[in-house]
């Protein structure tokens, strides 16, 4: 009976014991990796989650692996050698079908980006940590939402609305309009009104989003909602702050060691490595196909998609130096370095009736000088002081202020002829729209700007439809197949598709 | 007599030989003379009337009395004295000149009341309603290996055991009752109480210390797993001493190994000749060096040895047994080998009549030499190419790589320490209790340096600067186990309670390191200090898990005719989502023993008769230790500052799933058992249908989620069916010396998938089966076996340009190409008909085959003659498919086999088999590499013979046996790689041969002595 009493005895208070500590028996974290649920907790970790969401700036197929709307636009062809990614020339002529990748990778990368800013901002709040930068962090956060939900509503159209880390699983399509009025132009009122001047950093916080970028994202939603009041508004603050200038030479703002100018509002900095170590795919994707001769070694520079078209060579202006900056031609030596190209894509092409059809040139805006990953270390602009001037000028000259209007776009003009009688004197109201339009084009050429700017002002049917583009059907890309398949019809098509 | 036990009650072995020794002490006695004594029953010593004793092949005889005495009179000393009683086992006693025979009835073994272990407790088979089958753990050694589950291949029906490969230290993949899942489809293991996860776990236990292993099937016997139990669960039971004078035996063998078949491939001029075809200028056909990889690779016969000493014994107050063994299995390729020394200590300690304390400890070590792979390669190597160049050294195979050089170059070492075991309790009080409690540890720590020295072959055959790379990895668990078991008997009814308690928790870590450019390659010097780079990279990471359990049984027997029995577990564990936290996991099962009814108690035909049926649910819990979890993703850094550095960023990665659940199993059974002629023959079958539902599969999540392109997140949402009838049949005899058993099982099963993806609409299907060379061979889909192979049909080939011409082909194809069958043409309803539309695409692609058997089996035969026995044991399989994957593996110009031989070379050559080609559009997925994977396997054979006593009391011996064996003596198959048992990857990989390491024939000799 000893052992009985004992044993029983032992057995009663073990069950006790764990049936008390049963919870905590349970609760069994994960080794060697955080979870959520213990993440947010400390200021280093809201800097961190903030961070998270630059990075998904970096990502490649924010773009959709490939310049796709310069692609779609009148200013690039597919590029590389013909059988390279012959997918890409459906969306060059405009035949592409609604499973075509490349939409439902940005349509995606976006969305991560969305979900990392909705991370920072449900997170964030509960964290005890010093206010003024959690003010900053949230503030940074809603610019970078604002920015996603701005590629993908003048992009896609309606789109879902999310708002939480953890959206339900079929939610459906908000109209585009709600998307700005609701989260994009709120968003950024609200970045305007918290985030610092771009002096106002410290000098190893330069790139994160600024007052200046809030103003000036916001000029050009509104001038995207037809709104030019407030987008003279917006853009003349960003005038006026005194942050931002024009570099005297237009190629130095694309210079391989250019790091946040003067000229940069908005710019995703990327380091010569890979993407995990801080490269951006998007200058190697572009970068020249074939052989540079670097010191005289043949190094590759990248895969060459992306082609400019002979039709923006042929626009530019005679002796506008912003061709030989932004356009790479076989042969051509950059900063020291000689562009071979690549053998197996031909040169140039002829049309059946022996027009140029094409010619094997390259995007300079993304070259970098060096080897190995230097393409990788491009930093893309997201928004330059030169845009603003003529979104200013454009808004200046919709509202009838055409005398001011000419003042902006004469900036970035006379900037990049460096020439004073390159200014413009024409003021009568359509000419000079006509004027700013083209100005944009060739200063603006291959940053992604020429296919939205050709759909927002409606011009996209006349100068796109010969190349394939169909009315009322790409002005928007084409919601992506996967994702109405998925969600099984709770979100629709846009029209056309 | 005592091979005749031997072979048909092994688990009394010990017993036996017991009487044996009793029996083989009484000196010789003279004629004509009067034998009296008792019979009891083995349980409780109890007397039995009405024991019919007969003078073995006369109709002489008489009855016991109501104490179970009798008295009779022989002839001869000689004479044999049979005993019989039904529900007992016939018991034949040579007089040998006794006067005095007391007999010890066993309860029929193969019938009425043997005893199984069952999760938590052991049962009468009498009273189970559930499906167990049970090995002898002497079975279980019949097959040398270092994993036990070899020794179940063709025994047990519902069990399918494959081995995964023939490189030594392989463990088999065990499949019980079909495939019931996507993922894991492994059943649970529970070695003395100790639950282990998968057939390598076992890997430690040497089969020499199984008592017995229990196969655990339906519902009504794995509900009691709950979570863990839905693929079943195979019990193993360790040796335990038992009461007596200290027992040692010895038990030594040695085989060697030989590779069976080789496959067939071209020789050096054949090839030149195929080769020549494809392009005439580049292989001149004079002068062909022919070489025969397959020769060269294999170092045949490889070396077997088994060695195993055990010492049991023990009073009434402790039993011990003691046990060490050896294991060393060379590798019929070089350098692959396994080496294992295992301890074992099995003791109990009865500290009163009501308590008692007791351990089961294993320590094991191991050492393998990981196998370098090469069959691949061998199998590709070019026969034309001579394997060493003038100055030795290794020859290149171009554009492919040298196996011969892949074997030296090969220097994987694994160093594994298991030690398993537990320390119980176990108290009996207020008569009808008992309460135990079990605390259990399961250690594994294994090491492993793979060192890769510098060497020149060839440009894609080299290593520049050495490599080593080392990891420790270690995988700890405690299992807490708490049962209370209430045994009652009141008149006719029989009661059995069990409430328990258990508690788990698992962890598992690894660090690892990696280095280049080693000073030296020595062994002693494979360390990562002597890298000779900058960076030498760590990893490390870990995983943990708990589970919290409560369980009950309830069984019920009225009047051993009417049998109840009800199971339940909660399981409560780390794994589920935080909406799932609990899983409840019920069964019932039924039984009617229709023999122990009135109306059927005095018949001289049925010995046994019963039915019974089962309905449960149980859990598959294998769905990662970390799956719920959203985890922090780290290096999610942006880029910042005038001098672009890099800021650190991390944030939430691919959601969690709140909802993740175990998979769970619903299995229905029914089971009919009838023995004859006082069990001579028993038939035992089942019909099984288990429903596999919310299996865990990836489902693309939508993109405004957030988690990226391409990404999926795991949900509980494919369902899987799998039915089909099994039996057993034995019939066991003996014709004066002469004895013999044969038993046959088989195993039907109907796989098929009815849901997959049913939250999605875009996951109709999953594809699957890599053959690492971008091509998907495998389509999980609704209405099709898992992992079915997906692929062209064949309809010969095109013979010349006006056949091309009027065919649909695809872009491509030409004369001497396969003709592949255009078959999505749409009917008039619209839905896909099966005809032709006249053109060909990926559309026409088809299900090509299943890896799924239809149909599994085994037959044992054994015979007995005076000290001589003969066993065989055949087992195979019916019905399934293997993709040839390595005749479609086409990473350059290579060997080819030796249907090649019969390929198109003109109009009216070949239907069958193509033009000379390499890789290409006679190379997609296609029946053409989908071989029939049936086929029959003599699996042993074993001659035994046993020093009769007399010679063995003259040696000191109890008991001694010599045996010859032959493993894996042949294969009947079509199957034209070494082996038609190709391992088996995921579920939704498998049957895809890629070059499997054959699996050896063994041919050995033994020895087992006890004394």
């Amino acid at each position: 009976m000893k052992y009985l009493k004992s044993s029983i005895t032992l057995f009663s208070l073990s069950l006790l014991f764990f049936s008390t500590a049963c919870e905590d028996f349970l609760d069994k974290k994960p080794l060697g990796d955080l979870t959520s649920e213990v993440f947010y907790e400390t200021q280093d970790d809201a800097v961190l989650a903030t961070n998270a969401i630059y990075n998904a700036y970096r990502a490649w197929f924010v773009t959709g692996g490939f310049p796709i709307a310069d692609i779609m636009s009148d200013d690039m062809v597919k590029g590389s050698s013909p059988q390279d990614g012959a997918g890409l020339n459906q969306i060059n002529n405009f035949t592409f079908t609604a499973s075509e990748g490349a939409f439902s990778n940005i349509w995606s990368a976006l969305f991560v980006g969305v979900r990392r800013a909705n991370i920072v901002l449900e997170k964030v709040p509960d964290i005890e940590m010093d206010e003024s930068l959690k003010t900053r962090l949230l503030a940074e956060a809603r610019f970078l939402r604002a920015s996603f939900y701005f590629e993908l509503a003048r992009s896609y159209g309606d789109v879902p609305k999310v708002l939480t880390a953890n959206p339900e699983r079929n939610t459906p399509r908000s109209a585009v309009a709600e998307i700005y009025n609701e989260i994009i132009i709120p968003d950024l009122q609200f970045a305007l009104a918290n985030l610092p001047k771009k002096s106002e950093y410290e000098v190893d916080d330069l790139g994160r989003v600024t007052q200046g970028a809030a103003q000036g994202m916001l000029a050009k939603v509104y001038l995207f909602r037809g709104n030019f009041t407030d987008a003279q508004t917006q853009a003349e603050a960003v005038i006026t702050s005194g942050e931002y200038s024009l570099p005297a030479d237009f190629a130095e703002e694309f210079a391989p060691d250019q790091v946040q100018g003067s000229g940069s509002i908005f710019e995703i900095s990327a380091i010569r490595e890979n993407f995990a170590n801080g490269g951006n795919q998007y200058g190697q994707t572009q970068g020249v196909r074939g052989t540079v001769l670097v010191n005289g070694e043949p190094t590759g520079k990248g895969w060459g998609f992306g082609r400019p078209t002979v039709d923006i060579i042929n626009f530019y202006e005679e002796g506008d130096p912003r061709m030989d900056a932004s356009v790479i031609f076989v042969g051509d030596t950059i900063y020291g370095e000689i562009v071979i190209g690549d053998g197996g894509t031909p040169d140039t092409t002829y049309t059946a009736d022996g027009q140029i059809e094409q010619l094997e040139t390259y995007n300079q805006k993304v070259f970098m000088t060096g080897i190995e990953n230097a393409q990788w270390g491009h930093n893309r602009q997201m928004l330059r002081y030169a845009d603003v001037l003529l979104m200013a000028a454009e808004a200046a000259n919709e509202n009838g202020n055409s005398g001011l209007a000419l003042q902006y776009l004469n900036q970035v003009r006379t900037r990049a002829f460096n020439d004073p009688n390159a200014a413009i004197i024409v003021s009568e109201q359509s000419a000079l729209r006509q004027l700013i339009y083209d100005e944009r084009r060739v200063e603006l050429a291959f940053e992604g700007e020429r296919f939205y700017d050709l759909v927002r002002t409606g011009r996209a049917v006349d100068v796109l439809g010969p190349l394939g583009f169909k009315e009322n059907s790409n002005e928007l890309f084409p919601v992506p197949q996967s994702e109405i398949d998925i969600t099984e019809g709770a979100i629709t098509q846009n029209p056309g598709y | 007599m005592s091979i005749f036990i031997q072979l048909t009650q092994p688990r009394r072995g010990l017993l036996c030989g017991m009487i044996f020794f009793l029996l083989a002490t009484i000196p010789t006695l003279a004629q004509d003379l009067t034998v009296t004594g008792q019979v009891t029953t083995a349980p409780d010593n109890s007397p039995v009337p009405g024991v019919n004793v007969v003078i073995q092949g006369t109709t002489q005889g008489t009855v016991t009395d109501i104490d179970g005495n009798y008295r009779i009179t022989v002839s001869g000393e000689n004479d044999s004295l049979l005993f019989s009683f039904v529900g007992y086992a016939d018991q034949t006693v040579a007089v040998n000149g006794r006067t005095s025979i007391n007999v010890t009835l066993q309860e029929n073994i193969s019938q009425l009341s043997e005893i199984v272990v069952v999760g938590y407790g052991t049962q009468r088979k009498s009273d189970l309603t559930g499906s167990v089958s049970q090995i002898d753990g002497e079975e279980l050694k019949s097959v040398p290996s270092q994993n036990a589950l070899q020794g179940l291949q063709g025994k047990l029906p519902g069990v399918q055991v494959t081995s995964s490969s023939g490189s030594p230290g392989a463990a088999p993949t065990i499949r019980i009752r079909g495939t019931g899942t996507l993922n894991d489809a492994s059943p649970l293991f529970v070695v003395d109480g100790v639950l282990l996860r998968s057939s390598e776990d076992i890997n430690y236990l040497n089969s020499d210390d199984i008592a017995s292993m229990e196969v655990l099937k339906d519902a009504s016997a794995t509900a009691i797993y709950g979570a863990r139990g839905a693929n079943g669960v195979v019990i193993i039971t360790t040796k335990q001493g038992e009461e007596g004078d200290a027992r040692v035996n010895v038990n030594v063998s040695y085989g060697l190994q030989t590779v069976p078949d080789k496959i067939g491939l071209l020789n050096g001029p054949q090839w030149r000749q195929l080769a020549n075809e494809i392009d005439p200028a580049a292989f001149p056909i004079e002068d062909v060096p022919n070489t025969d990889w397959q020769e060269l690779i294999f170092d045949e016969p490889a070396g077997l040895v088994d060695a195993n000493v055990s010492v049991s014994g023990g009073s009434d107050k402790t039993k011990y047994y003691v046990a060490a063994g050896y294991f060393k299995q060379d590798g019929v390729i070089p350098s692959s080998d396994f080496e294992r020394i295992s301890l074992r200590l099995n003791n109990t300690y009865n500290l009163s009549d009501n308590f008692k304390i007791g351990h089961n400890i294993s320590i094991a070590r191991t050492e393998r030499n990981a196998d370098p792979g090469v069959i691949g390669a061998a199998y590709r190597a070019r026969p034309d190419i001579a394997p060493y160049n003038a100055d030795g050294s290794f020859a290149e195979v171009p554009s492919l790589s040298n196996p011969l050089a892949t074997i030296a170059y090969n220097n994987n070492k694994i160093n594994g320490l298991s030690a398993v075991g537990n320390l119980f309790a176990e108290l009996t009080f207020l008569e009808n209790f008992t309460l135990r409690s079990s605390y259990g540890i399961s250690a594994d720590f294994n090491k492993s340096v793979n060192f890769t020295p510098v060497f020149f072959v060839s440009s894609v055959q080299q290593n520049n600067v050495s490599d080593l790379t080392a990891r420790r990895a270690e995988d700890t668990r405690w299992f807490w186990e708490n049962t209370l078991n209430y045994d009652k008997e009141l008149g006719v009814h029989r009661i059995n309670g069990l409430l328990g308690f258990t508690l788990q928790q698992e962890r598992s870590e690894f660090l690892q390191g990696q280095t280049e450019g080693l000073l030296r390659g020595d062994e002693s010097l494979r360390f990562i200090d002597l890298g000779q780079v900058d960076e030498e990279l760590t990893d490390g990471n870990g995983q943990q898990q708990a589970i919290q359990s409560f369980l009950f049984r309830a069984n019920y027997a009225y009047d051993s005719r009417y049998l109840l029995t009800v199971t339940g577990r909660v399981d409560a564990s780390s794994v589920f989502g935080a909406n799932y936290q609990y899983g409840f996991f019920p069964s019932v099962g039924l039984g009617w023993n229709i023999a122990n009814e009135p109306f059927l108690q005095d018949n001289n035909v049925l010995s046994n008769l019963k039915l019974r049926g089962s309905w449960g649910v149980t859990g598959n819990d294998r769905i990662g230790a970390e799956a719920r979890f959203a985890l922090i993703n780290t290096g999610l850094d942006g880029v910042f500052g005038s001098d672009e550095d890099l800021a650190a960023g991390a944030t939430i990665g691919v959601s969690a799933n709140e909802n993740l659940r175990w998979e769970e199993t619903t299995q229905f059974d029914v089971g009919l058992e009838i023995g004859f002629l006082e069990g001579r023959l028993n038939i035992e079958a089942d019909y099984y249908d288990r429903t596999t539902r919310d299996i865990l599969i990836p489902i693309f999540v939508p993109g405004y989620a957030g988690n990226g392109p391409f990404v999926s997140v795991v949900f509980n949402t494919a369902e899987v069916l799998n039915r089909g009838f099994e039996f057993n049949i034995n019939w066991q005899d003996d014709v004066g010396d002469f004895n013999y058993s044969i038993t046959a099982n088989g195993t039907t099963v109907q796989n098929e998938v009815l849901e997959i993806g049913s939250d999605s609409g875009v996951n109709s299907f999953i594809t699957g089966g890599s053959l690492n060379n971008g091509q998907l061979v495998t389509r999980t889909e609704v209405g099709q076996p898992v992992g079915s192979y997906f692929g062209y049909q064949i309809g010969g080939v095109l013979q010349d340009q006006a056949d091309v011409d009027g065919s649909p082909t695809l872009g491509g194809q030409g004369v001497g190409d396969f003709r592949y069958v255009d078959n999505n043409g749409l009917g008039g309803n619209g839905d896909l008909s099966g005809q032709a539309d006249g053109t060909l695409s990926e559309a026409d692609r088809a299900f090509i085959g299943s890896p799924i058997p239809d149909f599994i089996y085994g037959l044992n035969l054994n015979f007995g003659y005076k000290a001589f026995d003969l066993g065989m044991d055949f087992q195979g399989q019916l019905g399934n498919d293997i993709y040839n994957g390595k005749r479609a593996q086409r990473f350059a110009l290579a060997n080819y086999q030796s249907l090649w031989l019969d390929r198109w070379t003109g109009p009216g050559s070949s239907n069958s088999v193509p033009r000379a080609s390499s890789g290409g559009v006679n190379f997609l997925p296609s029946q053409f590499f989908v071989e029939d994977g049936s086929y029959v396997r003599l699996r042993t054979i074993t001659l035994g013979y046993n020093l009769p006593t007399a010679a063995a009391e003259n040696l000191n011996l109890s008991q001694a046996r010599v045996f010859l064996r032959g493993t894996n003596v042949f294969t009947l198959t079509d199957y034209s790689g070494y082996t038609p048992e190709i391992g088996v990857g995921s579920p939704t990989s498998a049957g895809i041969d890629l070059g499997e390491y054959p699996i050896t024939s063994i041919y050995s000799v033994g020895i087992n002595v006890t004394f």
